[in-house]
């Protein structure tokens, strides 16, 4: 259909002074339920309306209905502007001596994002919080550190040790619990895992509140992902199952700062417009933040709608060109396109135009939006902030395709950044670039120690004192260690059925065992676990199942124990990893059997076991039919004859190949004990 | 694995080795003076291991002392580690590895066979302090009956029993003709394709 021609002026207008009437007299709501009403008697008489999952390039929460914070922003102003010199600066200590390189940029762009959930959102585990979760964006590591350092929870030699840390003292340069057991929780940087494994870890929270096991009122997950890394398949490639799922404890926080590695995210497109209709057509809240406050009074301004079209026409790549040059360029290239607009800022100086800012750079709107979703029910949320990379590093990297990589930064530039920020320090001492802290009574510090306690306490601190488990003794598997007699033929995917079930059974470890099968569970004959264990389901089960009058029908049910994930491996190891952490994330071990099929485990899941030994998981993997000739029909992609070199990688993964009943026996009740009686750190895979 | 066979029962007291990734599964006859060997099984091989020791003693007079080893990869993480330390603790009584310490007092090559690449059984090389002949299934799989599989990848009964021979002929135990003949009696081709490359 064309939309640009218009057969009828006079009626159109008709028809937009009747909306603009309601508008006025009942409110936008209104208007939009008699526009949902239009489209659906069109539609159900005949006409064709296809779905648009996009909207306008302007902020989703209109100004008016903007939640206020009720924090002091020039003190939080000042407290960020701390922390993004120290974080710059531990990056160009760091890099004078050595090579060990380092990232300024990601987090320069994203410094309000974590600031304002720092000082008003998360929740740290507590006696009346189970505590958030919170991923970070992996490059952004130096800002988090900054932020620690400043609430006194890092030393300065520690800072000075970022990514120096063979001599045991050293700050690792990407989160990672293997190297900082005490910090870091989520290990991101192999790009897109951070994103899938935040969808299932959200999921399993809800699994485990629906089970009972852990009260997970009021508990979110924060996720942090770049624009360029929403590229991994891994990033959306299961963000149908959150909105699926109801996933309204899951925030995605994409700091959309326009650029890559290499150069420009989209250049000839938008990457919100795209990220909002991928996410707004699989179910989720969308919450764009594109424009700062400074933008308000030009939008308001805007009744013709020219500024919101020029604002759509606009791309990427002139979007982050704009802030790598100034205010008269923008002037003459953005505004400049309509003289109504140019007319529009006529009266603005070149630096009142260079002040127009960016969603995500201002607190107000990064607030309003936090609020926005943290209230958000029956859907998860993602929001989609327009930032800067390299805010504030001015003409060593701002808003330039060199930006990610810049590890250096001269005395010019040290000094703007140091007046941008209004940070004191003098002229000869910025060389040494030294870290700025705040004295103990100072109004700041304060401020944050204030802001953290109502939230329960210090942020980055990853805990490990769930209780240990009372594992069985081996002679609860006593009939797999005797003989099976003549004729009495198995498998050793049988036994491990016979041990799952022992150990379902058993009164104190059975509720935390968490089958988890990736639609295999016939193929290792395991469907019998069904009706007895049942499967989870966030809504029991709405139907009459095909087999319900089998013995073993399908089962589906609010307190199941089994996960089932469908075809979907990284998701159910997912699941796993998650389960594998919850002694960490959740304070109650679990223990997780993820059964998979052949090659379709390490080989095709390998970077995640890798995060998941980072992670210190406690678990068991089992590769149900090994081997290259044991498989013997399924041919070339399935025979497995590696997956026990691939695991041999992965340091603290310990894996066997058993042969029969009594070896599985051993192996998994040594695992059991050497897991969650001794709470020692390992995956165990055996096959 | 989906293989059904039957279990044994477990040998007393192999807990801690099953753990350790290796345990003595069976021994030949300790006292006779015709040839030994240590032969290796993990996984569903391990079945043919035994087989073939069976037939190494009824038809070559070969004893066989057979070793379930349940994790390669634990066996080279151990023994490399005992390495490490004796490398830099010259002045100290040497320590030994696991697997080092089941074979030392044992008699003839050893002969492992395993249902992964070759390298899986390869990686204790170092630690084995005689005559070391690894079996394994090198190259892309493909659809078959397990037995056939087994003959293709070169990892079954006959093949492991034909290591054996081979092994011994080159310390002077049996003759090469004896191995030639073996070859001909399981109906091997010498010229059949190898399977890594096919």
């Amino acid at each position: 259909m064309d939309l640009q021609s218009d057969s009828d002026p006079q009626e159109t207008q008709e028809w937009l002074d009747a909306l603009d009437s309601v508008i006025a007299n009942v409110g936008t709501e209104r208007a939009h339920f008699l526009l949902e009403k239009l489209i659906e008697k069109a539609r159900r008489s005949g006409a064709y309306l296809p779905y648009s999952a996009t909207t306008a390039y302007i902020n989703t929460i209109p100004t008016g209905k903007e939640e206020r914070s009720p924090g002091n922003n020039a003190i939080e102003h000042r407290i960020r502007s701390y922390v993004r010199w120290n974080a710059m600066a531990m990056v160009l200590r760091a890099n004078k001596k050595t090579n060990v390189g380092g990232h300024i940029a990601s987090f320069a762009s994203a410094a309000t994002l974590y600031d304002v959930g720092y000082n008003h959102f998360w929740h740290a585990p507590c006696d009346t919080h189970g505590g958030d979760l919170v991923y970070v964006q992996g490059h952004s590591s130096p800002g988090i550190y900054a932020y620690a350092f400043l609430s006194g929870e890092l030393s300065s030699d520690q800072l000075d040790n970022f990514r120096q840390e063979t001599g045991g003292n050293g700050l690792s340069s990407y989160p990672h619990p293997w190297l900082m057991p005490n910090f870091w929780q989520f290990p991101t940087v192999s790009m897109g895992l951070g994103p899938l494994m935040a969808i299932y870890q959200a999921r399993f929270m809800k699994y485990l509140g629906s089970r009972g096991l852990v009260n997970t009122t009021g508990r979110k997950i924060w996720a942090f992902m770049g624009d360029g890394e929403m590229d991994e398949p891994e990033s959306m490639g299961s963000i149908s199952l959150a909105s699926r799922e109801n996933l309204d404890n899951l925030i995605f926080v994409i700091n959309c700062n326009l650029q890559r590695l290499d150069g420009p995210v989209r250049a000839n497109g938008k990457i919100i417009q795209e990220l909002e209709g991928a996410f707004r057509g699989a179910g989720w809240n969308v919450i764009k933040v594109i424009w700062g406050s400074y933008w308000d009074p030009l939008l308001a301004k805007d009744t013709k709608g020219l500024l919101q079209k020029r604002m759509m026409e606009c791309v990427d790549g002139e979007y982050q060109n704009f802030k790598a040059r100034d205010g008269a360029y923008v002037r003459e290239h953005f505004f400049g396109k309509y003289p109504e607009l140019l007319e529009m800022v006529a009266n603005m100086s070149d630096d009142d135009i260079w002040r127009l800012n960016r969603g995500g750079h201002d607190p107000y709107k990064v607030y309003a939006a936090y609020a926005a979703a943290a209230k958000h029910t029956g859907q998860p949320t993602v929001i989609l902030a327009k930032t800067i990379k390299g805010y504030g590093m001015g003409e060593a990297g701002e808003a330039q395709n060199i930006t990610h990589q810049q590890k250096k930064m001269g005395t010019t530039s040290l000094k703007a950044f140091r007046n941008r920020f209004g940070l004191e320090i003098a002229d000869d001492k910025i060389d040494e670039i030294p870290y700025l802290t705040f004295a103990n009574d100072s109004p700041e510090l304060i401020y944050m120690q204030e802001r953290r306690k109502s939230l329960g306490g210090a942020f980055h601190h990853r805990k490990t004192s769930a209780e240990a488990l009372q594992v069985p003794s081996l002679s609860v598997f006593d009939s797999l260690l005797k003989a099976s007699g003549e004729g009495r033929e198995s498998s050793t995917t049988m036994a491990f059925v016979r041990i799952l079930n022992i150990l379902t059974k058993d009164k104190r470890i059975g509720k935390h065992i968490v089958p988890i099968v990736a639609d295999e569970s016939r193929t290792f004959g395991m469907e019998g676990m069904f009706r007895q264990l049942g499967i989870w389901s966030s809504v029991g089960q709405l139907y009459t199942p095909q087999d319900a009058d089998q013995l073993m029908y399908y089962k589906e049910d609010k307190h199941g124990q089994i996960l089932q994930e469908g075809i979907c491996e990284a998701g159910a190891m997912s699941s796993w990893i998650a389960a594998a952490t919850s002694y960490s994330t959740h304070g109650i071990q679990m223990i997780p059997f993820f059964i998979f099929y052949s090659m379709f485990g390490f080989q095709r899941v390998g970077d995640l076991a890798w995060a998941a030994g980072d992670m210190r998981c406690r678990g068991f993997l089992l590769g149900g039919t090994a081997g290259r000739t044991t498989l013997n029909g399924e041919g070339l992609q399935h025979e497995d004859g590696h997956s026990h070199i691939v695991a041999s990688t992965i340091p603290n993964c310990v894996s066997y190949d058993p042969a029969f009943a009594y070896e599985l026996a051993v192996i998994i009740q040594d695992g059991l004990r050497r897991m969650y009686q001794s709470k020692r750190m390992f995956i165990i895979t055996s096959r | 694995m989906n293989e059904n066979y039957t279990h044994p029962e477990m040998p007393p007291g192999a807990e801690k080795d099953i753990l350790k990734g290796m345990y003595l599964f069976s021994e030949g006859s300790k006292t006779s003076k015709e040839p030994h060997v240590q032969l290796l099984g993990a996984g569903t091989i391990l079945r043919e291991v035994i087989a073939a020791a069976a037939i190494l003693k009824k038809e070559y007079n070969v004893n066989a002392d057979i070793w379930g080893v349940t994790s390669f990869n634990e066996l080279r993480r151990e023994a490399l580690a005992i390495s490490r330390w004796n490398m830099l603790h010259p002045d100290q009584p040497a320590r030994i590895s696991h697997v080092e310490n089941c074979l030392k007092n044992r008699q003839g090559p050893v002969i492992a066979a395993s249902d992964f690449m070759k390298i899986y059984a390869d990686q204790i090389r170092e630690f084995i302090p005689a005559k070391y002949r690894v079996l394994g299934t090198d190259g892309f799989g493909r659809s078959d009956t397990r037995e056939k599989l087994r003959h293709f990848f070169e990892v079954d009964r006959f093949y492991i029993v034909v290591a054996a021979l081979k092994a011994l002929s080159e310390e002077g135990k049996i003759s090469n003709q004896q191995v030639a003949q073996a070859l001909k009696n399981y109906n091997i081709d010498p010229e059949k394709n190898n399977p890594a490359v096919s």
